[in-house]
């Protein structure tokens, strides 16, 4: 190889290398394109915040709620798991907040349990709007 | 072109094939580089500007770039998902931009800064962000919050009159500036977090002061320019639950809002649909109704 021809390999190489950030930068994106389309549904968006939760990741499980309850504001069941994930992240006065809102809604025994098992002993919301 | 062939020349088939490789990519990159996140859930009125360029409705997965101004309407929420897996949600009637993100995982550089002077907020750390070191924080017109690793809110403007005033350590006679008034508010994570998250913090600065809130709840309220913050304090859950109503919504204010709003976003529906010219036109018609109007009307003399 030549001086010339491993100059102008160094100026490539050199340049590809420098376009790494931003290659970088388009992975990330791609990434957060998955964690959207995981979020988008209801159902997958709440399995997708447990499977986080589960892997240790609360905060990210917080985000992807938050996006499923702007999506889905009367998702009860996402609303209940937010509240318990809350506790869990030391947050008692946003689980209680979260409850409020469900005053006056069926809740699901299970989606009970799992708050009560984050938050311990919580005012459960009655059916007409008050705690029972 | 012909430095293409003299590249194919001096070293090769492989050297051009790779030049032009390099060429044909940069565009791509140049675009990718000052996006800092994209839009992860959009709800009704969103609105955000690039630059001079004019504004456009925010639609989901669309790239957010460094220094774009995001603005939302009434019952509106966005939530921006950064690089980083920081999140921040807008609420409505909210004005805000993100002027510094930087994120590099295996350099560990992670900064962020951002400025809100209307509405809501609440901003989530990246797992990532959380428990590294960097510089983050987010300005009001009347405080800066320096963000250690946390779930942070703020209010600015008339929302953070009425909540704060709805709270025994404020009270209703504090003067405030419902332009600027700012309330903001820690979530958590608090020191009893489960999973190893570690305890977030905010350090806020206003006027010549400076405080920690360290708890979660704790809020801290700063009436105005050149008034003496109010605080900490600890948020009432009515508090609470109003900031929470504010960032995002709940199922009965969702529903009023989508009663409420049906019939608004019609009739912007059929304003869109009537052509440019018809309004003068109309003017025109109705001037012309007017003076002939006058012209019957003038009195007769007797």
């Amino acid at each position: 190889m030549n001086c010339r021809k491993r100059y102008l390999w160094t100026i490539l190489i050199a340049s590809c290398l420098g376009s790494a950030p931003a290659r970088a930068q388009q992975d990330e994106t791609g990434e957060l394109e998955r964690l959207v389309s995981a979020s988008a549904e209801l159902e997958p968006g709440l399995a997708f915040a447990r499977n986080q939760a589960a892997s240790g990741d609360l905060l990210g499980a917080l985000a992807t709620l938050e996006r499923v309850l702007i999506a889905y504001p009367n998702a009860d069941d996402a609303r209940l798991y937010h509240a318990a994930l809350l506790c869990r992240l030391d947050d008692r006065g946003g689980a209680r907040a979260e409850l409020v809102e469900l005053a006056g809604r069926p809740i699901s025994d299970p989606g009970w349990s799992e708050v009560e098992a984050a938050c311990g002993t919580l005012p459960r919301p009655g059916p007409s709007g008050g705690a029972r | 072109m012909r430095r293409i062939v003299r590249l194919a020349r001096a070293g090769g088939p492989g050297l051009a094939v790779a030049g032009c490789l390099c060429v044909a990519t940069l565009p791509s990159l140049a675009a990718a580089q000052e996006v800092i996140g994209i839009n992860a859930a959009v709800r009704n009125l969103v609105q955000i500007r690039t630059g001079s360029a004019p504004a456009r409705h925010a639609v989901l997965r669309q790239p957010v770039r460094l220094n774009d101004e995001v603005r939302t309407g009434p019952a509106s929420q966005l939530q921006i998902l950064f690089r980083d897996r920081s999140s921040f949600t807008v609420g409505a009637n909210s004005r805000i931009r993100i002027d510094r993100f930087a994120y590099d995982a295996p350099r560990s550089v992670r900064e962020f800064g951002g400025s809100v002077t209307r509405g809501a907020f609440r901003f989530i750390s990246g797992r990532s962000f959380a428990m590294a070191p960097g510089s983050r924080s987010l300005r009001t017109p009347v405080a800066t919050m320096g963000i250690r690793g946390t779930i942070l809110e703020g209010v600015v403007g008339a929302d953070a009159v009425r909540i704060a005033a709805a709270e025994s350590a404020v009270g209703p006679d504090a003067r405030s500036d419902p332009e600027t008034a700012t309330l903001i508010l820690l979530r958590g994570p608090g020191p009893q977090a489960q999973g190893g998250v570690a305890a977030g913090a905010v350090e806020v600065a206003a006027g010549d002061k400076s405080f920690v809130l360290d708890q979660p709840l704790l809020a801290l309220y700063v009436p105005g320019p050149g008034v003496p913050p109010i605080g900490p304090f600890r948020l009432s859950d009515a508090g609470i639950l109003s900031v929470e109503q504010l960032v995002r919504p709940s199922p009965p204010a969702a529903a009023r809002a989508a009663a409420s709003e049906g019939p608004d976003q019609d009739r912007q529906a059929v304003r869109r649909s009537i052509p440019a010219w018809v309004a003068p036109l109309l003017a025109i018609l109705a001037a012309g109704f007017v003076v002939l109007d006058d012209s019957d009307e003038t009195p007769v003399s007797p």
